[in-house]
């Protein structure tokens, strides 16, 4: 077996007497879709912060294609994307203009107008939308360009902070496809999200946190929309 | 191109796009403008005055025709100073020594040297000349218009977006800063570039005008990137921009009128009176039979049979007030001295302060160029006089004067007093080393503001 693309050794991380991430342990492969469930303060966020390397683990080790985070954010960062629950681009600029932008700041090199375009394309933003300011954007397409940078930049692994809140259902499904796709392509993506039903949809593996730590691990193919749900009931009844 | 270009480029681009660079360029363009026709105008209004006024002296002298020497020596001489070209790029210090001296030949009006706090745009609430215009209003228009390069990123989330996906924090911060050092300089260079051309063509020096011109671009370059610094490390927009026009307020107005008043308490200069009193006691004390002698001995050798005994002791009782006047000169040029050192140290807290006293030196309009006009008009008068005796003493027994002899004397007049303008480059002084510092704190700062970039996400 290779070197995982992401591999989180018994990360624990605190701030002060607080214990947010209490000892995480998880790895993923190329194309597989990780969803990590729990509700606000199970130490989701700050999970996937010590993957970006926004976050110093206060003990164990993050390693994203082999790099050490801590001592090689920048570098583990060009192999990733993030897209958060609120992408935040240059209003004052169009679609392309913010790819053509964030595409060389974080990919390094600049890139030719037709590759740009292929990628919003891909990402699916319609394309009477590539030249308009992104002042008149909504989220759904601030979050295709998202991904549209993450397909510039070619990221190994994707990382998504509640992709699908705020959005319709329509964008809900859209943005789903568009995740499933990557995946199958070969990009490797963790999730943090309290939408049940997306998770479900989406991952290959769902993981289920509680105050900073993986307590439930399920396989989404050999569950039903209600087992996911009993299970992440049943975590935080405490009727496990 | 590299990540630094790349946000430089992208910078650049959302000044114009949002407005600030628009502004920016028209209104220091339009006020740059019409601050150097104003006094391009106005030197080229004065430069014939001048001219015509010092003419008129002239003329007062030549018409003089068969006058007594002694009273023509007391008819004196508008000695009028030839307008500076430099005045179209900075007034500086000479602005306040008066643009004529009164000289008679054994007399002349009190040298008029004010302190030297007077001298540059820190005692002056409102900005004169187009340096002191650019390093007043393109700082207060970057706190206004860039206070948000960083701060509004990091509160929209595009800063946390961009460094969380592997954008550098150092060629983020690098690239602010060169747009906005970039944009500062765009704004200052078309009015420069006119003002320095008109200079230039009117007789300032093409290596002064271009060390001036190159002190205020470092000055309002290093203001830029402490625009950039400041944004990084507030907490907000509305606090990067209270902190900064707090910063302009310090840095433009407060710091140079606390060292100009500190310079006056600390360093105070003797009244002009003062010396004329003191000066004027010390020549009634003086006998001058020693250097009678000599001049009566060079005047035989160079063939004057009997020189006018009236004119040698005249001459004799000059050259001995004129040593005198000479070491009265030195408390005053001395506490001069010293206050424009200690103005050049203090105006190290201020990069504006420093890059306009510098600039002034630079472009020779400093308080040096002041003592050259003051020492010059000595020399002027000294030597008006010892021409008027030593022509008297020619004359034997006669105590008139003539036609040839006045316009000697004029000629000696004038050619003390050619190429005082601000032709004559001068040094960057102290405040030199305060840009020189500055320069360094602005980038120290930088690596202050990529550590605070780096946090964002």
């Amino acid at each position: 077996m290779g070197t995982p693309l992401l591999h989180v050794d018994a990360a624990v991380k605190r701030f002060g007497a607080n214990t947010a991430v209490a000892g995480v342990s998880l790895e993923l492969a190329a194309g597989e879709v990780v969803c990590l469930l729990g509700p606000n303060g199970a130490g989701k966020t700050t999970t996937l912060k010590m993957i970006l390397g926004l976050e110093t683990p206060s003990s164990g080790r993050v390693q994203v294609a082999g790099i050490d985070v801590a001592a090689r954010s920048g570098d583990a960062r060009r192999r990733m994307a993030y897209i958060p629950e609120q992408v935040a681009l240059h209003e004052a600029f169009s679609g392309i203009e913010n790819l053509r932008y964030f595409a060389a700041l974080v990919g390094g090199s600049s890139h030719a107008d037709d590759h740009l375009e292929a990628c919003l394309e891909r990402a699916g933003l319609q394309r009477d939308a590539w030249r308009r300011r992104l002042a008149g954007y909504s989220k759904g397409m601030r979050q295709k360009v998202g991904v549209a940078i993450a397909l510039a930049k070619k990221a190994e692994l994707l990382v998504l902070d509640e992709p699908t809140s705020g959005l319709d259902p329509k964008s809900a499904s859209e943005f789903t496809s568009l995740i499933r796709n990557l995946a199958q392509g070969g990009a490797g993506v963790i999730m943090a999200t309290h939408d049940l039903f997306r998770a479900k949809d989406m991952a290959t593996r769902i993981l289920i946190l509680k105050d900073g730590r993986i307590v439930r691990t399920l396989d989404p193919n050999a569950s039903t929309y209600r087992d996911v749900e009993e299970a992440y009931l049943g975590v935080f009844e405490g009727s496990e | 191109m590299n990540a630094i270009g790349i946000v430089a480029a992208h910078e650049w681009s959302a000044f114009f796009r949002r407005g600030a660079g628009w502004w920016m360029i028209v209104v220091v363009g339009v006020l740059g403008t019409l601050t150097v026709v104003g006094e391009f105008g106005g030197w080229a209004h004065e430069a014939p005055e001048r001219e015509a006024l010092g003419q008129t002296e002239a003329d007062q002298w030549l018409g003089l025709g068969d006058t007594h020497i002694h009273e023509a020596a007391h008819r004196g001489y508008f000695l009028v100073r030839p307008a500076p070209a430099a005045v179209i790029l900075d007034r500086g210090s000479l602005d306040f020594g008066g643009s004529a001296v009164w000289l008679e030949a054994h007399r002349r009006n009190s040298p008029r040297l004010r302190a030297s706090d007077t001298a540059a745009m820190v005692s002056r609430a409102v900005p004169r000349g187009l340096g002191p215009v650019l390093l007043w209003l393109i700082p207060l228009l970057l706190a206004l218009f860039l206070h948000g390069i960083v701060a509004d990123e990091r509160a929209d989330g595009s800063l946390a977006f961009a460094v969380s996906s592997g954008a550098p924090p150092t060629s983020i911060v690098l690239g602010k800063a060169a747009a906005a050092c970039g944009l500062a300089w765009a704004a200052a260079i078309p009015p420069m570039v006119l003002g320095g051309g008109l200079a230039v063509a009117n007789g300032v020096n093409v290596p002064g005008a271009a060390a001036w011109g190159g002190t205020v671009l470092v000055g309002v370059g290093v203001f830029a990137v402490l625009v950039v610094v400041v944004s990084a490390a507030a907490r907000t927009p509305l606090a990067s921009l209270v902190t900064l026009l707090l910063i302009w307020f310090g840095m433009v107005l407060l710091v140079p009128k606390l060292a100009a008043s500190a310079t006056q308490v600390l360093a105070p200069i003797p009244s002009s009176q003062t010396i004329r009193s003191d000066a004027e006691a010390a020549v009634d004390q003086l006998d001058g039979t020693a250097t009678q002698r000599r001049h009566l001995e060079r005047l035989q050798d160079a063939g004057v049979r009997d020189p006018n005994p009236a004119a040698v002791s005249a001459m004799a009782l000059e050259s001995d007030a004129a040593a005198l006047f000479a070491r009265t000169f030195e408390p005053l040029e001395t506490g001069m001295e010293r206050q424009s050192r200690l103005l050049g140290l203090l105006a190290i807290l201020s990069p504006i302060a420093s890059a306009d006293l510098a600039s002034d030196g630079l472009l020779g309009v400093g308080d040096r160029a002041q003592f050259a006009f003051e020492r010059r008009a000595e020399s002027a008068r000294i030597a008006t006089h010892m021409a008027l005796n030593e022509g008297w003493a020619r004359l034997g027994d006669s105590d008139r004067g003539s036609p040839e002899l006045w316009a000697e004397v004029v000629e000696v007049a004038r050619a003390r007093t050619r190429d005082i303008d601000g032709s004559t480059a001068g040094g960057p002084g102290l405040a030199g080393l305060g840009l020189v510092l500055w320069t360094l704190i602005a980038t120290g700062g930088i690596r202050v503001a990529i550590r605070h970039v780096g946090r964002a996400a």
